[in-house]
């Protein structure tokens, strides 16, 4: 049983037999058929390095659509593969939120991200890895005005792909990259940067599509806002071929399969009130303004920095870490740093090569718990996808520079 | 977990299978399951309410449906009801924009009793006389603002009406993230007598001057003074009502305090929101995000921080707040918080359901995301600082508390938002204050729906609980789980102590009048059932329950006591309006198996109101060392010479008759009704006479009783006593010192000669009279003390000296 949290990765081996040939696909710039995995392929530690690939290139956020500019955002409906939904209907149909709220229906979930991760853990547990392709979808609505918006909820899909699929679409993107300038992480820079954004955002498209369908779905996760709009809850499904809809994923250390946070809100105070509790209980005092104003400094010490270690996605995984830990430390030690002068270095993430502050303001509002998609019409990209981004992107490098895993 | 669960909300079903590992369904450890002792509950038939008026434009086909959301029980047993209606039962969403339609409507529960069969109620609605054009800025485009709208205004029952405080307004009406929802400043009343709303020209004024409302796009900051919704109105003992809580508008609750003055029709503040004299803790009051401040009135006043406060709030932090309402606190000293206020285990109070249990215990039931908290029930006493805890075996946010007139309290309602609670809430349960357990009954029949957020259950004045409302995961199997598609349907449920015996019978006309503290008698004819005595109440005033999102603003348990006498059940009105605020109240006797009447309504009104007299507190002392056993009474009144001679009046009886009359006696009512041992002296004790114990008064009384106080007390005592709290003790009008034993009423001075009166003490099981003495200055000549009407008045046994001073 696996469970539901978020992508990251300790030192993990990747199978590489075919990398090779797929390295020399990738130099060549071209597309074409993809390679498959060898039945038992080597195994070799992923490490990292310097080079070519750049944060928006693993981490895609895709400009909300106008009403002119619809297509910019796909629907979760469409098809990767003949009879086969990005999204499944009847998988769709499990998840609260749009049993909360009609007007989320499936026919508005809109995939407005997409991730590339090199080492995204293997079923089964253990030190594996594998190329994992992930997309982040919301349903998008019209507003008042007429003007789509998106509600605070989210779907987050996991293709479990093959090792030539990924870097073929990592190779198109490295290609698109040279028509623009990289840019920090926010909405990609091949949208706004350069006179195509549609052909860019067509390419992104068909080539996700076309890894995904060389791929497995292998794991379904949401987080939906319930309507009195403070309480979300998160939960999902591992997916194999015996339980196409999934079976529930406990939520770390626990048996429970909803995590379930309510927050209440003043304009000078805020609670946070999380259960099943956090897995690193040393969070704990910083879901309370009254608890971060009154705690010891050594208790607030270690919590900033169980705050620094759940950002850091070298020291928490999905596989030891929980949901609502990683879509709201981060906003907790926001407002310590902001209202009472409060911050810690500790066990925070630090990258040789990138720089980490996003593009979009980081959210400090206690509110927001998107970690990468949009709050309304507000691009969010929070810290943890900016560290999981760059530990991505210099995987990825370390791949393209070592084809047989030496 | 049920088969409907399982087919209509896969994802919880699947959920929950795997969590009830850790919390089993059903498993209600001591608790008794299916209770019946003797009596046996029933359910009425879902009635689902239509508006089939032309109230609203675009009436679709057989009507618009409504959901129930606030109900207040007027004096004739019918039920206002508030709400909103919206055209499809299952598609509630904008644009369609259920919640735009709030109205408001009377239910008739006999006719609801009478029906035998699901069906629909076709309902009338009340124009609510709201405001439909409204700017903010004036940029803002026509129609930018929905009208108003009262669901989430608060309400309670005053003696003209049911006070409507507050309300809302928005924009952006179902547009999720960017739904802006504010407070409305304006107040209404439901008149009794005409059944209509009229708006009160005076505003409320409690908020904010200059805070942001937040929003997609946030603008301001603007004045939100006297912007309220989620407001709690609490009737205050002099009928008069509180205001606390809420919100100015979406995440800005509204720390203000005011009071509304049902005679003037106009409100004050006590405590202004931005008053920066008062502490930080404060904000203890603020409610869970679109949910109400629990605000109690303490039938027991206590001391907390050196100043006594008899209300206690709780918030979502799930802290007890004490707030003084005495109009000599300063704004900065109002607020206190018990040393041992928090909820146990640091619980918080979110979407709990709280109730004022007989004695004045609170009790705290459910509520939060914890499982464990929400099928916890902790019971709080303010006397003592402590709690208790009780598991009542079925998790529940957003339940219900009724308070039923045998003493127990009734839980139902409430829902499983994550999934993850223990039991059935279909199921009712009854908590038990004596024993702190739970009995449980079985779940309701035809009906496989929760009622969550937005629902109510409320006494009706036949004894039973009319339920409504709610959000439920699913409608007609499609989930909806979705504030604006709550259930649109009531339903009664009669408990089990409807049918434990036969019902008692009250054989006389409404409504009964009875006068706060008079001491005199009101006697009915009844029959069917021998009445409850001893401990349990057999006469009981409950108040008019006034409820919404789990909490019920007014109800209030007030048992008195009683005995029968050929066929009449013969009663004294309450004596302290912290016990019983002045207002309506429905009149139950109850059987000594449980069984209540049907209730009658009952007017509490102030004495002088009633008397017409010139009443004023008045203050005695007679300094005497007593020995244990011996106690203090007065006598006094008019000498009856002096009254013929000088005022005409005849106080002489006719020879035989026994006692004399009382016109030269001075009519009273005690103030101090908290020592134990004097109190059931003082009951029936009415004036101020020379005859001893008046008739219904307790035949040990040898006059009107006195409490033993001191100016300061002695440590070799043990733990300080304080007439304030347990009567007698430490007394502030006390300078002088130890053994001044304290008479403290309020007096009606029209009956003195010129604001004199005499008075004599005498000290039972020993001592006796005092000496004759003659005191300088007295109106005429007497050999015992002379006081003062209207003032404090220091004598000392024996002694002609005496110091009669004004009241602070």
């Amino acid at each position: 049983m696996s469970h539901v949290a978020h992508p990251g990765g300790l030192r993990r081996t990747l199978a590489l037999a075919t990398l090779g040939g797929a390295l020399a696909w990738v130099a060549s710039g071209c597309s074409g058929v993809h390679g498959t995995a060898a039945a038992t392929p080597p195994e070799t530690e992923l490490q990292e390095a310097d080079g070519r690939v750049a944060l928006e290139d693993v981490a895609i956020l895709l400009p909300l659509p106008t009403k002119t500019s619809r297509e910019l955002a796909w629907p979760a409906a469409a098809e990767v593969a003949p009879g086969r939904a990005l999204l499944p209907r009847d998988l769709a149909a499990r998840f609260p939120l749009l049993q909360e709220d009609p007007s989320a229906t499936y026919d508005s979930l809109h995939v407005v991200a997409v991730r590339l991760d090199p080492c995204a853990p293997a079923p089964g547990g253990g030190a594996r890895c594998e190329p994992e392709l992930r997309f982040v979808i919301q349903p998008i609505v019209a507003g008042a005005d007429g003007e789509p918006t998106t509600h605070d909820a989210a779907v987050h899909l996991a293709y479990r792909i093959g090792i030539p699929p990924f870097l073929a679409l990592l190779g198109s993107l490295l290609v698109a990259q040279s028509r623009h300038a990289r840019s920090n992480l926010g909405v990609h820079s091949g949208f706004v940067a350069t006179s195509d954004g549609r052909a860019f955002g067509a390419m992104v498209r068909a080539e996700a599509h076309e890894a995904a369908a060389a791929g497995q779905l292998v794991q379904a996760t949401f987080m939906t806002l319930r309507s009195r709009g403070n309480e979300w809850q998160f939960g999902g499904v591992d997916i194999t071929r015996e339980h196409p809809l999934g079976v529930p994923i406990r939520i770390f250390q626990t048996e429970a399969t909803v995590q379930s946070i309510v927050l209440q809100e003043t304009a000078s105070a805020f609670s946070k009130s999380v259960f099943p509790l956090p897995s690193d209980t040393d969070l704990l005092p910083l879901f309370s303004d009254r608890t971060m104003r009154s705690a010891p400094a050594e208790d607030l010490a270690r919590a900033l920095r169980a705050a620094n270690r759940t950002n850091n996605p070298n020291m928490r995984t999905s596989e030891d870490t929980d949901c609502v830990s990683c879509h709201t430390a981060h906003t907790s030690a926001s407002w310590a740093a902001r209202e009472i002068g409060l911050t810690a270095d500790d066990d925070r993430y630090v990258s040789p090569t990138f720089d980490l502050s996003p593009l979009s303001p980081a959210p400090s509002d206690v509110g927001v718990l998107r970690a990468f998609g949009y709050q309304g019409r507000l691009p969010v990209v929070s810290p943890r996808t900016v560290h999981e981004a760059a530990k991505a992107a210099r995987q990825c490098n370390w791949l393209l520079q070592h084809p047989q895993g030496s | 977990m049920t088969m409907r669960t399982l087919l209509a909300f896969p994802m919880f079903a699947l959920f929950g299978a795997v969590a009830a590992c850790s919390a089993p369904a059903d498993t209600l450890g001591e608790l008794t399951e299916n209770f019946s002792e003797g009596g046996q509950d029933s359910w009425g038939p879902s009635l689902r309410l239509r508006d089939t008026t032309d109230t609203f434009s675009g009436k679709p086909a057989g009507g618009w449906y409504v959901s129930p959301i606030h109900a207040t029980l007027l004096p004739d047993g019918k039920v206002l009801v508030t709400g909103w209606s919206r055209s499809q039962l299952d598609q509630c969403q904008f644009p369609e924009g259920s919640r735009a339609n709030g109205e408001s409507f009377v239910l008739d529960p006999s006719e609801l009793g009478r029906r035998n069969a699901p069906g629909e109620v076709a309902i009338q609605p009340i124009d609510e006389v709201v405001d439909r054009d409204f700017r903010l800025k004036p940029a803002d485009a026509p129609n930018q603002w929905s009208r108003e709208v009262l669901y989430c205004a608060g309400h309670t029952p005053t003696a003209g009406g049911v006070l409507y405080t507050g309300g809302s307004r928005y924009q952006y009406l179902g547009q999720q993230g960017r739904e802006i929802e504010i407070g409305i400043s304006s107040a209404r009343m439901l008149d009794y007598t005409t059944g209509r709303f009229r708006k009160l020209a005076a505003p409320m004024l409690g908020g904010a001057a200059n805070e942001t409302v937040e929003g997609a796009p946030s603008f301001g900051p603007v004045s939100q003074r006297g912007w309220r919704w989620y407001p709690t109105n609490t009737r205050m003992p002099d009928g008069s009502v509180l205001v606390t809580g809420g919100f100015s508008s979406i995440k800005r609750p509204n720390l203000s305090v005011e009071s509304f003055d049902p005679a003037r029709g106009s409100f004050s503040v006590m405590v202004q929101h931005d008053d920066a004299s008062v502490p930080g803790f404060r904000d203890l009051m603020a409610p869970g995000l679109k949910d109400y401040t629990h605000t109690f009135l303490l039938p027991r006043p206590v001391t907390v921080g050196g100043k006594t406060r008899s209300i206690a709030m709780m918030g979502w932090n799930g802290r007890i707040l004490t707030m003084s309402t005495d109009a000599a606190t300063p704004a900065g000293q109002r607020f206190a918080e018990p040393r041992n206020g928090a909820r146990p285990g640091g619980a918080q109070g979110w979407d709990s359901t709280s109730a004022l249990l007989p004695g004045g215990r609170i009790l705290v039931m459910g509520g939060t995301n914890n499982p464990a908290v929400a099928q916890r029930a902790d019971v709080y006493d303010p006397a003592t600082d402590t709690w208790t805890r009780a598991d009542s075996g079925i998790g529940r946010r957003n339940a219900s508390s009724v308070l039923l007139p045998d003493g127990t309290a009734l839980v139902v309602n409430g829902w499983d938002e994550d999934g993850n609670l223990a039991g059935d809430r279909k199921r009712p349960q009854v908590f038990l204050p004596r024993t702190g357990k739970f009995q449980t009954f079985a779940a309701s029949p035809n009906d496989p729906f929760e009622r969550g957020y937005h629902s109510f259950a409320m006494l009706l004045k036949d004894g039973s609980v009319l339920l409504g409302g709610g959000t439920t995961p699913v409608v007609d199997g499609k989930a909806v789980a979705s504030i604006g598609c709550e259930r649109t349907d009531v339903r009664i449920y009669r408990p089990s102590y409807l049918t434990k015996g036969p019902r008692p019978v009250i054989e006389a006309p409404e409504p009964i009048d009875l006068t706060i503290a008079s001491g005199s008698e009101t006697s009915l004819p009844f029959s069917g059932a021998t009445l409850a005595s001893g401990d349990e109440a057999g006469v009981v005033l409950m108040a008019l329950g006034s409820t919404t999102h789990s909490f019920d603003q007014n109800q209030r348990f007030v048992p008195l006591a009683h005995r029968v006498d050929a066929g009449r059940v013969v009663f004294r009105a309450p004596e302290d309006a912290n016990v019983a605020p002045l207002g309506d109240y429905i009149l139950f006797l109850v059987s000594r198996e449980g069984t209540p009447s049907v209730g009658k309504h009952v007017r509490l009104a102030p004495r002088a109101e009633a008397s017409g007299a010139d009443v004023r507190r008045t203050v005695l002392f007679m300094y005497g060392q007593t020995s244990p056993g011996q106690d203090m009474f007065l006598r006094g009144g008019i000498d009856h010479r002096y009254a013929q001679a000088a005022l005409g009046r005849t106080c002489t009886a006719p020879a035989g008759s026994v006692p004399s009359n009382y016109a030269c006696a001075i009519p009273l009512v005690h103030r101090n009704l908290k020592n134990a041992t004097t109190a059931p002296l003082k009951r029936g004790d009415a004036r101020l006479d020379w005859y001893g114990a008046e008739p219904g008064q307790n035949g040990d009384a040898v006059g009107t009783p006195a409490d033993w106080t001191t100016n300061t007390w002695p440590t070799s005592f043990g733990p300080q006593k304080t007439v304030q709290l347990d009567g007698f003790g430490v007394e502030p009008l006390n300078t002088y010192g130890q053994h001044y034993w304290m008479v403290d009423v309020d007096m009606d001075c029209a009956a003195t000669a010129g604001g004199w009166f005499e008075v004599k003490s005498f000290v039972s099981n020993g001592p006796g009279w005092e000496a004759d003495v003659t005191q300088d200055g007295a109106p005429y000549a007497s050999g015992n003390h002379f006081a003062r009407c209207g003032s404090v008045n220091v004598f000392r046994r024996g002694e002609p000296g005496a110091v009669i001073r004004p009241l602070p």
